[in-house]
């Protein structure tokens, strides 16, 4: 088990700055999680770790050894590669025992550790198997157990489900992060799914553009995030126009005004001066919505665009001094508010962020 | 108010028509590629006292042809094993390394191509002969050798079983085979290379493999489909080349006792021998086709990957490395070009015996024989065109009812359509004169113009099926069903939707079609026995050896005309194609 640490990392494909001045150490035993769209340097850092790349600029250690210039073969990584990259010519056991051989094990240990190995990821009996004749799933497995097989310093998965369906996705997920927990290894994560990166994680990075807009827990990204973008990226958020009252810098603490509201809301990282349009950032659930003649002051004042029954809760679509609000209530909460009716809306300043509206 | 009823009957006529088309292709396909073969091994097994094997007995109690059975298999190894040596890493090169001026040698390395290697042996006469221009420089100039090598003529016996069976090997045919169909196996070979998913690689590096481990159980086990296609292809090619035998003169050579033992046909009497042959080629073309297919599920595999970024790896050599990489092209480069180099020296030679260059130039020989090759040139061009329109519109129907699933059976439609691919030359020459001697309209007696254009259309037909079908996949069938719907019949639809999408893939398969077709030599050799109604390839052959002063100058001036022709019809399709160009070599 090792700290992975990137210092200062950048790598540049031609004109493209594909990671910009990355920064991060990922703990011993941590899962840690980048996270951001396609494209957004996510997998060129997973590489650079392992090796494919080499970093322009900036150095990756694994503990305190410097590995800028370590070929990939000699790095010890586990890879799980997107689409599994099982060889095709290869049966089951010769595709995890690869690794083995090449560390010159004697037969019948690689024998032994190649069936522990399929036996810690469920594939006890499909060793003579070849990987057209497994499923999805399976297939994930054997890349699984053939990257941890050689006991790697650090494990690296590159969006390891996204070719799995849905459901599946979730079961392995969950494997993947128990297997992990057992096993204490070290583990890096790409993926472009927010909900899987909060679910999965010990920490999230979230990139954008080769860079490192936030770290932090699943938590603390989506509930305190500290960017325009890390804020519209993890689940669903309603942006609206406001404008700043006051700030206060040393508290990180602002008041907004928005339509006959005034809002003391806390952790606004981006500084803003007083008179300055700025943007308001609050979730579907933090919304409240209320017959106007029950609401209490002040409120907002919209009109249900859109009724959606999604099961667990119910979204509303309330139009707003010209903007479209999501809202959601729980399935409990269900009153008789129809499409067209005129609503009262009351937002917990807690719950708000505030944004520099310019960044967008 | 539109009549339904009228319009639901016109429907099903339109349907029924199509139905009775797929039928009727079938029947030509099955008539003129089925039967033929089916023909030649019936004549071999039956006998005078029935069903028997005796003709085959007959056939192996006979030294010679033992011999010539050895020969021609040795022959097929040995120029498979030389064009591997050269396609594998060739093709590692070209696909793996980035490095200035390579678009100019890719384009170099594929020349071979353009030239039937019977054609291409004439212009290695002066070049690589007993007298030609290596012998010289080694022998005369370097002194390296005492006496020259005789590169095209010669042979060597291998080893020799009992008193009588030696095994031969024509080192010629090897050369001048290799030298010729290197390319298919590099295409081949760089198909496959291209297609196999980077992380494959990066996954055996990650775990600790690399250099030559990692290409010997990673790299090299996955192009191995390519690989194996190309070889059959040039195995398939070289044991039944007549061409190339018959320019070296070694006649101990299957399709050259095929051709010989014709004449006898012609006197009424077909001789068993050619069938047995027949046989033969017909068993060793089919267990090579099978061989190559069992590694198509392999192949599928390698390319089935979805997601997933495609990193194409791309290294740049220096030094020492980027130097030997240009020697080995350079060095090949030069090879695929003599034949052209040496054609193009003799066709203006004025006199050329014992130097390395010619002494002197001349415009005679291109003079002669633009007039007398004028007649021949045209029945070239005449058959070649009609057999390339026959093979658009079979070809476009064949891969339009195969990616549509139109017809029932239309995988066997398929099947047979790009069997010719690996059916030799030989086998349909033979074969069309056991089925239609003395056949009103196709004995090839008789009316050779048609039943010769028929075999060029036949034996290139898998060309345009390639093609189309590749263009079909590419046409999204909702188009066609959006069609459909809106009321159009099939055969509407096809005509305005998919015909005009799938028209310049039909074009450049022509194209191949065409330009194969006129550089087809053993079943013009076998079908066409007399001057009469000739395509040039045949006159070319006939020159060559009928007037001794000037007849390679001669042939060497018909040979240039056609490389000609065929550069000219092969960048126009490369203008077509594109980088799809390459599915027209594979198997």
């Amino acid at each position: 088990m090792v700290r992975v640490k990137l210092v200062n990392v950048t790598k540049r494909f031609g004109e493209v700055v594909a990671v910009n001045k990355v920064n991060f150490e990922v703990k011993e035993g941590e899962l840690f999680t980048l996270l951001g769209p396609s494209g957004c340097g996510k997998t060129t850092t997973l590489r650079l770790i392992a090796g494919f790349y080499k970093p322009d600029e900036g150095e990756i250690y694994f503990d305190d050894e410097l590995m800028n210039d370590i070929p990939p073969h000699k790095r010890n990584t586990g890879m799980v590669f997107q689409n599994y990259a099982l060889w095709p010519h290869m049966n089951v056991f010769e595709n995890v025992a690869y690794g083995l051989k090449l560390r010159n094990m004697p037969p019948p240990k690689v024998i032994k550790k190649v069936k522990a190995a399929l036996e810690l990821v469920g594939l006890k009996g499909k060793a003579q198997r070849i990987p057209s004749q497994l499923s999805g799933g399976e297939q994930q497995r054997v890349a699984l157990a053939r990257a941890l097989v050689i006991e790697p310093r650090v494990l690296l998965l590159d969006e390891p489900l996204s070719n799995l369906d849905a459901k599946l996705r979730l079961r392995v997920r969950n494997e993947i992060r128990k297997l992990q927990k057992k096993l204490g290894i070290t583990t890096i994560y790409v993926t472009h799914d927010q909900e899987e990166a909060l679910s999965i994680s010990d920490r999230i990075a979230v990139m954008n553009q080769g860079r490192i807009l936030q770290i932090g827990t699943p938590e603390e990204i989506y509930i305190f995030p500290k960017d325009l973008f890390v804020a519209d990226f993890i689940g669903i958020t309603n942006f609206i126009p406001c404008t700043i009252v006051s700030y206060d810098e040393s508290k990180k603490e602002a008041v907004v005004k928005l339509g006959n509201m005034q809002l003391k809301v806390p952790s606004v990282y981006n500084k803003v001066d007083a008179g300055e349009e700025a943007l308001l950032a609050v979730r579907p659930e933090n919304i409240k919505i209320h017959k106007l003649e029950e609401a209490p002051k002040p409120y907002l004042e919209g009109k249900i665009d859109l009724v959606t029954f999604l099961g667990r809760v119910i979204r509303y679509e309330v139009i707003y001094d010209n903007y479209t609000l999501k809202v959601e209530a729980p399935r409990t909460d269900m009153r008789s508010i129809k499409e067209g009716e005129k609503v009262a809306l009351t937002i917990d300043p807690l719950a708000v962020r505030v944004f520099k509206a310019n960044k967008k | 108010m539109m009549d339904l009823g009228a319009l639901k009957l016109r429907l099903r006529a339109q349907e029924r028509n199509f139905q009775i088309l797929v039928i009727l292709i079938s029947a030509i396909l099955i008539t003129f590629i089925v039967a033929p073969i089916l023909s030649i091994i019936l004549k071999a097994f039956i006998t005078e006292k029935g069903i028997s094997l005796s003709n085959f007995s007959l056939f192996f109690s006979n030294s010679y042809y033992r011999e010539a059975v050895y020969s021609t298999f040795l022959t097929a190894l040995f120029t498979v094993f030389g064009t591997v040596a050269i396609g594998v890493p060739l093709a590692y090169i070209m696909v793996r390394y980035e490095f200035p001026l390579k678009r100019l040698f890719s384009i170099l390395i594929l020349v071979p191509m353009i030239m039937p290697p019977f054609v291409g042996a004439i212009g290695l006469y002066k070049i690589l002969g007993i007298n030609g221009a290596v012998n010289l420089i080694l022998v005369n100039y370097l002194n390296i050798l005492d006496k020259p090598i005789n590169f095209l003529f010669g042979t060597i016996e291998l080893f020799r079983l009992g008193p009588y069976d030696k095994f031969i090997l024509p080192y010629g045919i090897v050369l001048i085979n290799t030298i010729h169909l290197f390319p298919l196996v590099y295409l081949n070979c760089a198909a496959s290379l291209a297609n196999i998913d980077p992380s494959l690689e990066e996954q055996a590096e990650n775990l600790g493999a690399r250099g030559f481990y990692l290409f010997r159980t990673v790299t090299f086990p996955l192009m191995r489909p390519g690989l194996m296609a190309g070889a059959v292809l040039v195995f398939i090619w070289t044991f039944s080349d007549l061409g190339t035998a018959l320019i070296v003169h070694y006649f101990k050579y299957l399709p050259v006792i095929v051709f010989f033992k014709l004449y006898e046909i012609r006197a009424g009497n077909p001789s068993p021998v050619s069938y047995v042959i027949g046989v033969l080629m017909i068993i060793t073309s089919f267990v090579a086709l099978y061989i190559s297919r069992k590694y198509v599920s392999l192949k599928r595999y390698v390319m089935l990957f979805a997601g997933g970024r495609v990193i194409k790896k791309v290294l740049k050599p220096r030094g020492v490395k980027l130097a030997l990489v240009y020697v080995g092209l350079i060095l090949l480069s030069l090879i695929a070009l003599s034949p052209h180099i040496g054609l193009t020296l003799l066709a203006f030679s004025d006199k050329w015996v014992f130097s390395i260059l010619p002494e002197g130039y001349t415009l005679r020989h291109m003079n002669q024989v633009l007039m007398s090759s004028l007649p021949y040139m045209t029945n070239s061009i005449l058959y070649s065109s009609v057999a390339a329109v026959i093979d658009i519109i079979i070809g476009g129907f064949v891969a339009y009812v195969v990616t549509r699933r139109l017809a029932v059976g239309g995988d066997l439609l398929d099947l047979v359509a790009t069997l010719p691919i690996a059916v030799p030359g030989v086998i349909f020459g033979l074969g069309y004169w056991a089925l239609f001697y003395k056949v009103p309209l196709l004995d090839p007696l008789r009316y050779t113009p048609i039943i010769l254009t028929i075999s060029y259309s036949m034996r290139r037909l898998p060309y345009t099926v390639r093609v189309s079908y590749a263009g079909m996949l590419q046409i999204d069938e909702a188009l066609e069903e959006a069609s459909i719907n809106l009321g159009a019949t099939r055969i509407t639809t096809f005509r305005k939707i998919t015909l005009p999408l799938l028209v310049m893939n039909l074009f450049a398969g022509g194209i191949m079609a065409f330009v194969n077709a006129m550089i087809e030599v053993s079943t013009t050799f076998l079908l066409v026995l007399t001057a009469r109604s000739a395509p040039a390839t045949w006159f070319l052959y006939f020159v060559a050896f009928a007037d001794p002063r000037n007849g390679l100058n001669m042939a060497s001036a018909i040979g240039l005309i056609f490389v000609i022709i065929v550069a000219t019809a092969l960048i126009v399709v490369q203008k077509i194609l594109g980088s799809r160009m390459g599915t027209v070599f594979r198997l």
